[in-house]
């Protein structure tokens, strides 16, 4: 079965995907199915994207039959990639070198620009899930990207959010946040000539972290290669800071949020491209819960206050020396 | 964006913001009322120049001094026989009073514009003496029944200083509204008219294939399709009958194009019936009358008269559904429209319907015909197509002449680029733009080497179609790598910048490639300048650039260049999963 559901009650498209996860032979037990020539990747790399084995989405996913007009669906169509970082099994992206983050960078975008022109794509989602806590089974460094044949609702919510503001001001929303946090330098983590990171006055997440480039772009594939070049250092430093802060490999949801693709809207003006980084953690043992409050209402209670948080991930010096 | 409803007649004020309106029509009369043109509102205006629109492929878009007569244009034939091209409102059309601009206009800082048009034709005129701009709805004679209520289609009101921002998001409205989504796309073409006109015979047309057949082999030049255009035809109206030059017809033209790997397009102007035509002859109660009952003149070309096929008559409508289906068959599967205008002349029909309503019938007989080819619409009123055409040309027709004149709409390689860049926000929200075809020969042509590249780089820059019209034995090296570079520029996202600049130089910004943003000056003056960048152009790129010298009539592209890794696409053997594996140059 594979099939997207929607659910009338909150507007939002639910992925079925119940294809038997039936695990792949690997050479031994202990073997990385990411690793150069053990099972996904044939050829040795140095960095490579495949797609999914278990796709929750493919180009030729089968048709549906809508059985009724409540309960709609729609066909998996769009892709479920894999993002392998680098062919060192023991890496890790605060532990990558500089220019194995950029190369990265334009591999995101490759893949971005591939698969934006597949008509069908509205929205393409890079991530990374890092660590056991946030469901990471393998330990090689790789990220993973989902194009989606459809505006996901919490990305929904974030253009509509974004395009009031701009109707209202008609200025981006996130220009004036940088700018304000510019100004007030409370909580900010890092920043170079072209990206901030923050704690966001917003977080919902104890340790949740932002980048926001300076500039307004609404995709990974609108940076200059000097935008390139300090996004990659601005991914080291928030992901070293988390790691030197609590002395162990600090797990995290990382997200890209980029605008739309082949969807007759501008988004142009009023969107503009993040990161969102949301450790699960609460503390360097504590685990912060995505519980009934967070899960039923979508509201986030969070413990920790940004500033102070801010100041605690600042204070973790790192050198980004390649 | 706050959504007003209006009764027409009860008193209104504009609001200062952003808004959609919403008119409503309420015949209070005892008795069934007709209704022509209404007047939504009228607003004062005191600026010294406007936007305007015409509402055809060929009218101009650009910015005009408040002062223009575009009147004068139109006194004498040629032009004057081809009034009924450039407007269904021929009077205030003409009247040097007024400056009328179709479906949306823009001036200071208010963009105004109609988010459709199926049904009336819907334009904004500039009165000079009143310095104040009115909102028009022509309704062409639409009866209400006593007590009816019809809304008429919305118009919305943008406020903003940078007219690109406005003009592509009244496009994104337009394409919203009318419920777009076309991902038909095609690229690059070659048609024989800029070289041949309708001189083309059958020789020259399978020796071009030829050429273009072994520059896709030899030199990778990727094209797709080749389309016959105006000449093989026995008459305009007798499409299906070639002439003398053509003795193998049209399965002969299918044949030579498709044997050489190519899709087959054809050219025809539809709507379009001569007086010499055996439609003409056998069923002129087929064609638009005028009030005396006659066939009325759509215009005059080919030193003939043509009229305007009535597409209210059910037996137009199966004739043009009955030609579309053949020539299908037979096996063209790209379709250039022309002249189709003429189907939305004003005039008497069969049925009581607006020439807008009989226009975009006669438009879905086509698009049904033909299934899923690609169709491209040209002499086209533009917002009735919206949503019923794959490509439309926005510009006048080009030429291997430069003509400084950019008020007349007749041939030339300057007013069609004109158009090019100011029409730019139409592209992939409502259709693909088509910049008329690229003229890249060395010889027959009076465009210079930088005009062929200027008007090249730019319509690949606004990722626009490109069809190539050349006697391809004439194109030389340079002609090739113009185009080899051009399509090396195509499918980013285009912005353009300065819109309303006296001088006619443009900066096209242009982001989301992977290798790199860039800046395009386009210098379509008769002198070198030297241009500074706008911020919001260096915005837009990340380019930092500030002042650029770019020669007359030429380009000057400004790179931020991206490095590059190399990429290996390969498919597993075993289960089909794509795999792409990077590297840096050397590290492989």
């Amino acid at each position: 079965m594979m099939e997207i559901r929607y659910n009338p009650l909150t507007d939002e498209w639910v992925m079925v995907s119940s294809s038997r996860r039936a695990r792949p032979v690997l050479p031994s037990e202990n073997a990385c199915p990411l690793c150069p020539g053990v099972l996904e990747l044939e050829k040795n790399y140095d960095l490579a994207t495949f797609e999914n084995r278990f796709p929750a989405l493919k180009m030729d996913a089968p048709e549906v039959v809508q059985e009724n007009n409540l309960l709609k669906k729609m066909k998996s169509k769009g892709v479920c990639e894999v993002i392998m970082y680098t062919s060192e099994h023991n890496s890790a992206l605060p532990r990558m070198s500089l220019n194995q983050i950029e190369k990265l960078i334009l591999v995101w975008r490759d893949r971005t620009y591939e698969i934006s022109k597949f008509n069908s794509v509205k929205y393409i989602f890079l991530f990374e899930n890092r660590g056991k806590e946030v469901g990471a089974t393998l330990s090689h460094p790789h990220g993973q990207l989902y194009a989606f044949p459809f505006v996901p609702k919490r990305i929904q919510a974030k253009l509509d959010s974004m395009k009031e503001h701009y109707s209202q001001y008609k200025k981006c929303v996130l220009c004036e946040i940088i700018s304000e946090e510019i100004a007030k330098d409370e909580r900010i983590i890092y920043q170079n000539d072209g990206f901030i990171a923050i704690v966001p006055f917003y977080a919902r997440f104890p340790y949740e972290v932002h980048i926001y480039p300076k500039r307004h772009v609404t995709s990974i594939l609108d940076m200059t290669n000097n935008e390139i070049k300090d996004f990659a250092k601005t991914l080291k430093a928030v992901t070293m800071k988390y790691d030197k802060l609590f002395a162990q490999e600090f797990p995290y949801m990382m997200c890209f949020f980029q605008k739309p693709f082949n969807v007759n809207e501008n988004f142009e003006d009023f969107f503009h491209f993040h990161v969102e980084f949301y450790p699960p953690k609460r503390d360097k043992d504590k685990i912060k819960w995505m519980a009934s409050v967070e899960t039923g209402t979508w509201n986030f209670i969070n413990p920790s206050l940004p500033k102070e948080v801010a100041d605690r991930l600042k204070d973790a010096e790192v050198r980004l020396d390649d | 964006m706050e959504r007003y409803r209006v009764i027409l007649g009860e008193r209104f004020t504009l609001p200062n913001k952003d808004c959609l309106l919403q008119f409503e029509l309420v015949n209070l009369e005892n008795t069934k009322k007709s209704y022509r043109l209404l007047k939504l509102f009228e607003i004062p205006v005191n600026v010294d120049k406007i936007f305007l629109n015409n509402w055809q492929s060929w009218g101009s878009c650009d910015s005009f001094p408040i002062t223009l007569d575009i009147s004068k244009y139109f006194e004498n034939p040629p032009s004057k026989d081809f009034i009924l091209a450039f407007t269904p409102e021929p009077k205030i059309f003409s009247n040097p009073e007024n400056l009328m601009s179709d479906y949306f206009i823009a001036y200071g800082d208010t963009f105004m514009g109609f988010l459709k048009s199926e049904v009336s034709h819907n334009f904004f005129v500039y009165n000079k003496n009143k310095k104040s701009i009115s909102v028009y709805v022509d309704l062409f004679g639409k009866e209400l029944e006593p007590g009816e209520k019809i809304t008429l289609e919305p118009v919305i009101v943008l406020k903003g200083n940078e007219l690109e921002k406005l003009l592509e998001t009244y496009g994104s409205l337009v394409a919203d509204e009318n419920k777009l989504n076309s991902d038909k796309e095609i690229r690059v073409g070659w048609c024989s008219w800029y070289q041949y006109f309708t001189n083309i015979n059958y020789d020259e047309l399978k020796k071009n294939v030829r050429i273009l057949k072994k520059l896709r082999e030899e030199k990778g030049i990727p094209y797709r399709f080749v389309q016959i255009d105006d000449g093989y035809q026995k008459d305009i109206g007798d499409w299906l009958k070639t002439n003398s030059k053509f003795p193998e017809g049209l399965n002969g033209i299918v044949k030579s194009i498709k044997e050489a790997g190519f899709i087959a397009g054809i050219w025809l102007a539809p709507f379009s019936i001569s007086e010499t035509s055996s439609i003409f002859l056998e069923h002129q109660d087929w064609l638009v009358k005028n009030e005396n009952g006659a066939p009325k003149i759509a215009f005059r070309n080919w030193e003939k008269n043509i009229y305007g096929l009535d597409l209210s008559n059910e037996e137009v409508l199966n004739w043009l559904k009955d030609l579309f289906t053949e020539l299908k068959r037979i096996g063209f599967d790209y379709f250039k429209i022309d002249f189709l205008f003429s189907g939305a002349i004003p005039g008497e029909r069969k049925k009581k319907v607006s020439p807008i309503e009989a226009y975009r019938t006669g438009l879905k007989v086509i698009r049904e015909a033909i299934g899923s080819s690609f169709l491209l619409g040209c002499g086209a009123p533009l917002l009735p197509s919206v949503g019923l055409v794959d490509g439309m040309r926005i510009g006048a027709d080009t030429s291997p002449n430069w003509i400084e004149d950019i008020v007349s709409p007749f041939p030339n390689a300057k007013v069609a680029l004109r158009n090019v860049v100011t029409r730019y926000f139409m592209h992939k929200r409502w259709w693909n733009n088509d910049p008329d075809c690229l003229l890249l020969r060395g010889k027959d042509t009076n465009l210079s080497k930088s005009m062929r590249r200027l008007y090249s780089y730019v319509s690949a820059a606004l990722s626009n179609m490109i069809i190539e019209s050349d006697d391809m034995g004439n194109v030389d090296e340079d002609g090739l790598n113009i185009l080899k570079e051009s399509l090396k520029l195509c499918d980013g996202e285009p912005r353009v910048f300065n819109l309303q600049t006296d001088k006619k130089v443009y900066v096209i910004g242009v982001k989301g490639l992977p290798n790199g943003n860039y800046i395009m000056i386009a210098n379509l003056e008769n002198e070198d300048l030297e241009i500074e960048i706008p911020k919001s152009a260096k915005q837009w790129t990340g380019i930092k650039s500030k002042t650029i010298k770019v020669p007359a009539r030429d380009v000057v592209i400004v790179r931020d260049q991206v490095r590059k890794l190399k990429v290996e696409r390969i498919r597993r053997k075993d289960d089909n999963r794509l795999v792409n594996y990077y590297w840096d140059g050397d590290s492989k």
